[in-house]
């Protein structure tokens, strides 16, 4: 963080971005000890798509066979509660509310999370269907649709309960850790791309976003200028809608100097309408572009404003997609992961243009003389979490290629070799899946509908649902399209080889 | 309170920003879709 002269290292234990950065490679790196034969997080409660529910839950890992399925959501419960908080201790944020709240959102989130993998929902392989008459083939993740259905009906009826939990409603907080640790889902899966493939899907991830910061923003401000908002709204609200939501609007409030209720009614708006486009897009997008996946990952990535309910939608697209058409059972996860490449670029572009934001206020709309706008700005507006998902990618993928190159080219030493890489990752992914249904239950909290009826707001609202419903979401989708359509044929050939 | 407690005519240099931007992300989209395209099957 800038502060006067220079920069607050302060910032690496205060901030969430940060912490978020830290608890993710710690969780990783205590998972990789798998590797040296030492099995870590083998407790972890492992939900299978279920008909009884008596043996629904078991160990991750045989050597914790012993282990009693209670028993595991306690250690789970525990380990987590006790990571979270050292955080939550360092930032300051109230400890014992945080605790309290994070009680309940955990068994509430692991109750629903566990309903998800009912097999009435969940099943998707044709032959148990078959033999039980009938699914809706979601994949468990359906349990993270009930996640956020439980977060809205308290958040919407039960106003003194979810006020309760809210000190531990932290959908960022716990998106960003789940998306450091997705990092290493990456880095195994890479080490299976050809260099090229892998360049160029990356590129398209930079290009669609560079066409959407062009786009969407100067569409939205000049549209919500010509409707009447001010310059302090429209330049906030053009970010809010068409970058990144929150942090996107307060940046850009802050560049302009809005006045400070500004930022926090547009980013109201932006979280309410972000919840909204987590429950109907994914669905439209594997409905409508079940020939097209990763165009309906970027989508999702490029047309929903938060962090949370964006990864949130790519977790969705992705398991409605691999349930309903198994030919692109070899793409699981990737269709996630262009959701969250497009979104982690918006992210990362967002110093950049909160400083050309500042240039251009300071230089030309506002014409400040004598103030200068500081580089450090960008460092500042980056998102240090980006930054631990580099880490994880990199890493396991340099380890799994080492051991891959030691083990020589016989096709079955190779894959002997990388197997106890790829079972320290299928353990540390528990940990992202578990983060990610935490944050579907915290957004539903944060979600209060009531928002909307605040009197005033009325023409902001207005301009916010047709900004977001009548232009941005279309040409989210067009972007993506041009990008990313038919990616999937190169990536599927080249993971299946 | 609803961002229209003032009128605030758009001044040129706006248009023109925004203008720029347009320009810009089409020629970028042209030159970003032929190298995207070029450079998959390499």
């Amino acid at each position: 963080m800038a502060s006067g002269k220079g920069i607050d290292w302060s910032s690496l234990y205060k901030k969430e971005d940060w912490w978020a950065l830290w608890l993710g490679l710690l969780i990783f790196f205590i998972g990789l000890l798998y590797i040296a034969g030492v099995n870590t997080f083998g407790w972890f409660p492992k939900i299978g798509i279920w008909v009884d529910p008596a043996v629904s839950v078991t160990p991750a890992s045989k050597d914790y066979a012993w282990l009693h399925p209670i028993l595991s959501y306690v250690i789970l419960y525990v380990v987590t509660v006790v990571l979270l908080s050292i955080a939550v201790v360092a930032m300051k944020w109230n400890l014992k509310r945080f605790i309290a709240g994070y009680t309940f959102i955990y068994i509430i989130t692991m109750i629903t999370y566990w309903f998800g993998h009912w097999a009435y929902i969940a099943e998707t392989d044709p032959k148990k269907v078959e033999q039980l008459g009938f699914s809706l083939r979601m994949t468990g993740e359906a349990g993270l649709l009930f996640a956020l259905l439980a977060g809205l009906i308290i958040s919407n009826f039960f106003r003194g309960f979810a006020n309760f939990l809210r000190d531990a409603a932290k959908p960022e907080l716990y998106i960003k850790i789940a998306i450091v640790l997705l990092g290493a889902k990456l880095g195994i899966d890479v080490v299976r791309l050809p260099v090229g493939l892998l360049a160029n899907y990356v590129l398209r991830g930079v290009a669609a976003i560079v066409e959407a910061y062009l786009i969407y923003w100067g569409l939205a401000y000049i549209i919500a200028r010509k409707w009447g908002l001010t310059r302090e709204w429209a330049a906030p609200l053009a970010s809010g809608i068409s970058i990144c939501g929150v942090s996107a609007a307060i940046a850009t409030a802050a560049v302009i100097r809005a006045r400070p209720h500004v930022p926090a009614v547009i980013a109201s708006l932006v979280v309410v309408f972000a919840a909204v486009e987590l429950v109907i897009l994914p669905f439209v997008a594997a409905i409508f572009l079940a020939h097209q996946p990763l165009v309906a990952g970027a989508w999702m990535g490029l047309a929903i404003k938060t962090d949370g309910a964006a990864a949130a939608s790519g977790a969705i697209v992705d398991a409605l997609m691999v349930g309903w058409y198994p030919e692109y059972a070899p793409l699981k996860g990737w269709i996630l992961n262009t959701t969250v490449l497009t979104k982690l670029f918006i992210d990362i572009f967002i110093g950049v243009w909160a400083f050309i934001l500042a240039v251009v206020w300071v230089y030309w709309i506002e014409r400040r003389p004598g103030e200068k706008v500081r580089k450090l700005e960008i460092w500042f507006r980056f998102p240090k979490f980006v930054l631990g998902f580099m880490a994880t990618m990199i890493i396991l993928a340099a380890m799994t290629g080492a051991a891959i190159a030691a083990a020589g080219a016989d096709v079955a030493a190779q894959r002997e070799a990388v197997k106890p890489y790829r079972e320290a990752q299928s353990l540390i992914d528990d940990f992202r899946k578990f983060f990610f249904a935490m944050t579907f239950t915290s957004i539903g909290l944060i979600t209060d509908f009531g928002t909307l009826k605040r009197e005033g707001f009325g023409k902001i609202i207005a301009i916010y649902l047709i900004l977001l419903f009548g232009v941005i979401i279309w040409i989210g989708f067009a972007i993506s399209w041009l990008f990313f359509h038919d990616v999937h044929h190169y990536l599927i050939k080249a993971l299946a080889s | 309170m609803s961002g229209e407690e003032k009128v605030e005519p758009i001044l040129p240099v706006e248009k023109k920003l925004v203008a720029i931007s347009l320009i810009l992300a089409a020629i970028l989209m042209g030159v970003l879709y032929v190298v995207a395209w070029a450079t998959l099957g390499v």
